[in-house]
């Protein structure tokens, strides 16, 4: 899509200004790494430049300390190398989070994080705590400042998009986001299913099914659509909100990291890590185009440098275990859609990551047929939200987005199992029922534990709150009181409850752990238990330790009995790898005995192909 | 949200005459989804966006009420289920009976998705390319057992589908026979939910 000159963004100031009474909705794409924002113009779906012609923001936010304002976008990115500590990328991770899902690996940002139990997570900058709806605030804050400047109008309305897997808690905390930044969040939209408009909005007559396979910097989302004569109608939806582009930055990352170590023999400051991440970024995108680059870190001791080439194929070794996660997501899509590959017409790719060729190279695996990379895999998401806010203004007539929630809903019933009264899938907005009444004799109230997610034990799903439902004193079984759980069209829920007997209904509050009091935030901040990297480097020892007995028992075993099956080289270099882990067990280096745990897992590959041929052999012969 | 103005719909307004239909247990699906597409093209709640807050009420739960009477209509299970409920004006007792000729699938399907998740399990303990690849050979296994029980349970709904047809053709001569109602529903029950257990296995087996 193209950007906006003077000329047209006045006229479109003008022409809003004839008709006042429905102002303006903006579009906006809020994403892990990269920000955007739309507006319609003349019926088509414009993206809106800042003021140095970008219309691609970093969702990067740097706080320079004391008074001053925090920096937001690319001069926040250009800080963020030197600056770890105090500049906020990949906030979206966070959003909606409690401490007990932050997981280590979680933890490992440049920044802060705290947080724990079903504590709200917060990150700390210069001693003052910040909640993630606040950082992308900040973010939207500038958005909106943005199109403000080249629309030549006040925004105050949006429609934002999340990852078609975020929960009901996430979702809420993105509008509370909007809230912040001064904006009425018109529609939560999922981000696949904007990219769905986006592509469809010029094939409005035609119909047919599409996968829209979104892997962005932090998400991924796979989401499978019907396309019926101006209707889109998402059929089936699945994800995961942990796994994206920056997955590949940190494993890659890591490789530096010990190719470094053993190189220049030292351990990794969070500091210089935080530089090798830097470099990382910039070396994956690189070699979407090349098939080798030089990462060069100047400076890494003393006036020492550090240079090391990577090539693609060593990147796609690396990534591909990540990129692999996606497989099972896509293959219950279909399942839940019931379609095959062969039954889809296209599958379009949208965000940054898509642009890897290893990722069209598993796509067009799992999809038997070339993926369509027409979109702009960054723009195409903002464009469909967009188009979302004309549908919205009533300027679009012609196209409706018909959305499913993501995730079944449910109450916990006895033993602590879930009871779906909402299944995964369903279109919204959508209501349903359930009837309750007491198992104890004049009973005055009972609690409702209300939960998301697709496990059958309560325990393994995402809580989003409780509610107290009361009765009027009675015998056991005799009061009745029908609870009803509705998703709008945000996907969110609302809880209504009305008392068969009398007739009165109330809307149920339902106690989300993340909405709590100011001051208890405060309390628990003051409380809680830092996430010390002394602390982490040390669990991480003693966690590779364990993997490193393990690896070597298991080499043991194996040589025993298949070394004469694999080649000689093959014998010896497991051989050396071993008595090369047994010295690094001896030693107090984190980051050698990781490498040796690695390289030595690395060199049983051969033997691991034995043991899988043989398990195929039997297989084959089995299914006969 | 603020409090929605509707009430709760009645659970005995019949899904059928939101489209205009027949009570009976077999519909014409593809020409249900037309019609579904249709209503939405009209009367989904975005198309009342603009209009103020009372009139967007109305039409969401216009809207709501439209769409859960496509999901009811669309699932066999369910259909079944409101056309007992419509007919009776009751549900069903609350039974857990296995359908009559099932037990053996019943069990083998238990077994086979209780071996998968200890594999599952183990495989998740499993560190190292050695120790994963010595549990290949149970989840190749596993794999040709779980797809073998699908295609059981498949080839079981397609007798369902021919006692749905046979159904049908009774109903709409007037026999109304709301025992076989249940029984139908109740296997149609058992069928999807299997077919869910199985799957998801088969799909991580096959991810992995």
């Amino acid at each position: 899509m193209t950007d906006i000159d003077n000329a047209s963004s006045s006229s479109a100031a003008a022409s809003a200004s004839e008709s006042a009474a429905p102002s303006l909705i903006v579009g906006i794409d809020l994403g892990t790494t990269n920000s955007l924002i739309g507006a319609m113009d003349s019926g088509f779906p414009i993206l809106l430049a800042d003021a140095e012609g970008r219309r691609l923001t970093p969702s990067v936010v740097h706080f320079p300390g004391g008074d001053e304002e925090p920096l937001v976008g690319a001069p926040a990115k250009r800080v963020r190398g030197i600056r770890p500590k105090d500049t906020i990328s990949s906030i979206k991770r966070f959003m909606g989070r409690r401490g007990s899902e932050i997981t280590d690996e979680d933890a490992i940002v440049t920044y802060n994080v705290k947080g724990s139990g079903n504590e709200p997570v917060l990150v700390e900058v210069h001693g003052k705590s910040y909640s993630p709806e606040q950082i992308s605030a900040n973010i939207l804050t500038k958005l909106k400042k943005d199109a403000e400047a080249r629309l030549e109008q006040p925004v105050s309305r949006a429609v934002i998009t999340v990852p078609a897997y975020f929960n009901d808690t996430q979702r809420n905390a993105t509008k509370k986001a909007g809230q912040l930044a001064g904006l009425h969040v018109e529609r939560i939209i999922n981000e696949p299913t904007a990219a769905a408009l986006a592509y469809g909005l010029d094939k409005l007559k035609e119909r047919s099914r599409v996968a829209v396979y979104d892997l962005g910097g932090g998400t991924f989302d796979i989401s499978i659509l019907e396309l019926n004569e101006g209707v889109f109608q998402v059929i089936s939806t699945h994800g995961n909100t942990r796994l994206g582009g920056d997955d590949i930055d940190t494993v890659l990352a890591e490789e530096l990291a010990r190719r470094l170590a053993t190189k220049m023999r030292m351990d990794i400051s969070i500091a210089l890590l935080a530089r090798l991440r830097e470099e990382a970024e910039v070396a994956k995108i690189r070699l979407s185009e090349e098939e080798s680059v030089e990462v060069s870190i100047p400076f890494v001791r003393d006036g020492e440098s550090f240079s090391t080439q990577v090539t693609r194929d060593q990147l796609d070794l690396l990534a591909r275990p990540i990129v692999e996660r996606t497989r099972a997501n896509c293959l219950r899509a279909l399942a839940d859609a019931k379609l095959k590959p062969e039954d889809l017409n296209e599958v379009i790719l949208v965000g940054g990551q898509t642009r890897m060729p290893l990722v069209r190279n598993i796509v067009r695996d799992i999809f038997k047929r070339e993926p369509n990379t027409s979109a702009n895999p960054d723009e195409a998401v903002a464009v469909g939200a967009t188009i979302q806010a004309g549908i919205l203004m009533g300027g679009i007539r012609n196209m409706v987005l018909l959305d499913v929630t993501p995730l079944s809903l449910g109450i916990e019933t006895f033993g602590g199992l879930m009871n779906i009264i909402i299944p995964r899938n369903t279109t919204i907005p959508t209501k349903a029922g359930e009837m309750f009444t007491t198992a104890v004799d004049y009973q005055k109230s009972m609690s409702i534990h209300v939960v998301q997610g697709e496990r059958e034990l309560v325990k393994d799903n995402f809580s989003l709150g409780k509610f107290e439902l009361e009765f009027e004193r009675a015998p056991k079984g005799v009061p009745r009181v029908g609870v009803q759980f509705s998703i709008d069209a945000d996907g969110i829920l609302s809880v209504l409850a009305r008392d068969i007997k009398t007739g009165k209904q109330k809307v149920v509050e339902i106690k989300s752990v993340i909405d709590v009091a100011d001051e208890e935030v405060e309390r628990m901040v003051a409380e809680s238990v830092e996430h010390a990297f002394d602390d982490l480097a040390q669990r991480q020892w003693i966690e590779t330790k364990i993997k490193a007995g393990t690896i070597l028992t298991e080499t043991r075993k194996a040589m025993a009995q298949y070394r004469h099956r694999i080649v000689d080289e093959d014998v010896a270099e497991i051989d050396l790898r071993v008595a090369r882990l047994e010295a690094a067990l001896e030693g107090e280096v984190l980051a050698e005995l990781k490498a040796a745990v690695q390289s030595l897992d690395e060199a049983t590959q051969p033997l691991a192909t034995v043991i899988l041929d043989e398990a195929l052999e039997s297989g084959l012969n089995g299914g006969n | 949200m603020s409090e929605p103005a509707s009430a709760p719909a009645a659970s005995t307004a019949s899904a059928f005459a939101v489209f205009g239909l027949e009570p009976r247990p077999l519909l014409d699906q593809d020409a249900l989804k037309e019609q579904f597409a249709r209503a939405t093209a009209e009367n989904h709640p975005d198309r009342f966006a603009h209009l103020p807050e009372a009139e967007k009420v109305v039409a969401e739960a216009r809207y709501t009420a439209i769409n859960r009477a496509f999901q009811t209509l669309r699932d066999s299970k369910e259909r079944l289920l409101h056309l007992f409920e419509l007919d009776t004006g009751a549900k069903p007792r609350d039974i857990m009976r296995i359908p009559p000729g099932t037990m053996d699938l019943f069990v083998e399907i238990g077994q086979a998705c209780q071996a998968a998740d200890t594999y599952f399990k183990d495989k998740a303990e499993a560190f190292g390319a050695l120790a994963k690849a010595k549990l290949a050979k149970t989840g190749i296994e596993l794999l040709q057992k779980l797809q073998a029980l699908a295609n059981k349970v498949n080839e079981w709904e397609k007798g369902l589908d021919a006692e749905m047809a046979a159904l049908d053709a009774r109903w709409i001569a007037g026999d109304h026979q709301s025992a076989a109602l249940e029984t139908l529903y109740r296997k149609f029950s058992y069928s999807a939910r299997w077919k869910q257990q199985l799957d998801e296995r088969i799909v991580t087996l096959f991810a992995d």
